[in-house]
């Protein structure tokens, strides 16, 4: 949506889904796809709240574009389901965007990523996340009741990993391929436990790389190894099973160190506060 | 910690972090119900210290180990090292 047009988002959709006898479908076939591509998830933009991005807006007026790009995608194809473009998750704009486009989005998309120098910080810093995640699906709670849908609306948290080292100005320069350590494995199995716990609330979780930049596999010409991180996502990949269970757990809960409390990072970024949080 | 479990509900996933930096932690599984564990195995990540990494010199300072763990009954009792991940594993 940054740099794109309404007909453009149009096109994509009749391109990848559309079955008539029109010009983007048509192109498809003529491209070698007979059968349409069938794109279930569709993402209203990316970002659109940061300076980063081509195109970035205020939440009110991303709403009011969102609407309309909305519409036309799903007169094109009524199966596709739209994610709304979500901040953090308990950010000012997550509630505008929650409220102006619940009635039409099957999902609001989030982005976290976290990290710490500190071991502490950064193996507990997850479940900051957590809270926003329950705050986020608290607003969308409230949405769902005040505009009377009926639907479930879930959370997309569709980026998320540790990430610091090479997110800072200096630290960028030489790429964005991050070097994960076992604090970092750690961290991530805590997000998956999370991700566990909260399946109600977040349906979809990804991560948006997988090699090389803030990736679980490191490659060059001559070779690959395997990040720390791999590690635990692929043990979860291959045996956590499609039930979520509940377990109690006669535990007392262990105090974290306090965590400095909350500033702006480098980026204009909030640091997160202090925590006390289960194993 | 998380929890998973089968269709069959004759398989079972644990997730547990142990985040404290020094000290092992031993603690007991038990499952509800009266159907006994027929077999536990554990898949441990973890390395000599919490920043210790992988690279192309050392690709495996961070490794999976799997043991097979003794159960009795509706539990098993295991021994989270420091710094570690572990993914068990239960056969009801």
């Amino acid at each position: 949506m940054g740099t794109g047009t309404i007909d453009e988002a149009q096109a994509w959709v009749e391109y990848c889904n559309g079955t008539s006898n029109t010009y983007w479908a048509n192109l498809r076939r003529k491209n070698g796809h007979e059968e349409p591509h069938n794109v279930r998830y569709w993402g209203l933009g990316n970002e659109l709240y940061g300076g980063w991005q081509l195109g970035q807006m205020a939440a009110e007026d991303y709403v009011k574009r969102g609407r309309e790009y909305a519409k036309v995608m799903k007169l094109t194809d009524p199966s596709i389901e739209l994610i709304s473009c979500g901040q953090n998750g308990w950010d000012d704009w997550d509630r505008v965007v929650i409220d102006g486009l619940a009635q039409i989005v099957d999902y609001h998309s989030i982005h976290i990523y976290t990290g710490h120098d500190d071991y502490y910080r950064n193996v507990f810093e997850p479940h900051q996340a957590e809270r926003a995640i329950r705050v986020c699906s608290a607003f969308i709670e409230q949405a769902r009741y005040n505009l009377r849908i009926t639907r479930p609306i879930g959370i997309a948290y569709d980026e998320w990993n540790i990430w610091y080292r090479t997110r800072t100005p200096e630290g960028r320069k030489g790429g964005l391929e991050e070097q994960f350590d076992l604090s970092d494995a750690l961290a991530v199995a805590t997000y998956l436990n999370i991700f566990i716990r909260e399946c109600e609330r977040v349906p979809i979780a990804n991560l948006a790389q997988m090699v090389n930049v803030i990736a679980p596999i490191f490659t060059r010409p001559d070779g690959i190894f395997l990040q720390t991180i791999y590690h635990p996502l692929r043990l979860y990949a291959e045996y956590a099973h499609a039930i979520a269970l509940d377990p109690p757990s006669s535990a007392t809960p262990t105090p974290c160190r306090p965590m400095r409390t909350p500033g702006h990072g480098r980026n204009g970024s909030r640091t997160w506060g202090r925590s006390s949080c289960w194993t | 910690v998380s929890a998973t479990r089968d269709d069959s509900g004759k398989a079972v996933t644990l997730g547990i972090v142990n985040r404290h930096r020094e000290d092992a932690i031993t603690t007991t599984i038990k499952v509800g119900g009266s159907a006994p564990i027929l077999s536990a195995t554990a898949h441990e990540v973890n390395g000599d210290d919490p920043k210790v990494l992988n690279s192309f010199d050392r690709p495996d300072a961070v490794v999976v180990q799997d043991r097979q763990l003794t159960a009795s009954g509706t539990t098993v009792e295991i021994t989270l090292p420091a710094h570690s991940v572990t993914v068990v594993r239960l056969a009801l």
